[in-house]
């Protein structure tokens, strides 16, 4: 299954679907890119974006998933052109596994995500989970 | 109905495609240069060039990673730089990185990686020896 693209025509919203494997990422990541490029934010701000858009859905390739085959990850992005900010989510239909217990060298997507943005907000239920990220257009 | 997929969008390209290493052996020291994305779809291949490179290096000679032409770096390429960092400590190996673009500058300081690894401007200021005389002395 391809990507599957719908988006306005105006170039303020961008929604993408796409299967929650690895190699398809960096598809969806280079159209995020594009998108923020076309709405003109500065470049600092487009690579914030989009790795934290990235990390989300790297978490979702990783541990939502896993005990079932053909997951989706939808992103959408949306610009608020009032509020002068622009928001991503990642939304997948799964299941995060708890994290390991103790220390672990991987893991450093959340604190990235948060990092990335003071406007992040994990929003998890028995139907999926959705990251939010906002972020201040400059 | 074809069921190929060709084209600038192709899904098939793969993590080749996305990141080219290259190792350089100089003396007891090895330089390993990264060139383009560091993803989940390139970390196999990015931890192979790691274990090679902290192989071919005798101590105490550095490894320098070159990550000057790194434009993308996410956290599983930053847990790599993590484990190769400690690796490198167990075989009294120095592991330099040199890092100047945003891309990689930024997900090293916003995750305090930045304080942890050792960190250069350029590939002469990471083969640079350690300064002399700061060696403690054996005790007696």
């Amino acid at each position: 299954m391809d990507v599957v693209s719908e988006g306005d025509t105006a170039g303020t919203e961008l929604r993408l679907r796409a299967p929650a494997v690895a190699d398809r990422l960096h598809q969806l990541r280079r159209a995020l890119a594009d998108w923020a490029c076309r709405l003109g934010l500065a470049a600092d701000t487009i690579s914030d974006l989009v790795l934290g858009a990235y990390e989300a859905m790297a978490n979702v390739v990783e541990h939502a998933y896993h005990d079932r085959a053909g997951g989706l990850i939808d992103l959408y992005a949306h610009a608020d052109s009032a509020r002068r900010t622009v928001t991503v989510t990642v939304t997948d239909y799964g299941r995060w596994r708890p994290p390991p217990a103790g220390p672990t060298r991987r893991g450093r997507g959340l604190p990235l995500i948060h990092g990335l943005t003071k406007n992040a907000k994990i929003s998890a239920s028995p139907h999926g989970t959705t990251v939010a990220m906002t972020y201040q257009m400059v | 109905m074809a069921d190929e997929h060709r084209g600038a969008d192709s899904p098939s390209a793969g993590p080749a495609d996305l990141l080219s290493i290259a190792q350089e052996n100089r003396g007891g020291a090895v330089v390993v240069r990264f060139a383009g994305e560091i993803d989940l779809t390139s970390l196999r291949s990015m931890r192979g060039a790691l274990d090679a490179a902290l192989t071919a290096a005798t101590a105490p000679h550095p490894v320098v990673l070159d990550l000057t032409g790194v434009g993308f770096l996410a956290s599983g390429g930053l847990a790599e730089l993590v484990m190769a960092h400690e690796r490198a400590a167990g075989r009294d190996t120095p592991l330099r990185v040199v890092a100047t673009g945003r891309a990689v500058l930024r997900p090293l300081e916003v995750t305090g990686l930045a304080a942890i690894l050792d960190l250069r401007p350029d590939v002469t200021a990471a083969l640079a020896p350690p300064v002399e005389g700061v060696r403690d002395q054996p005790a007696r």
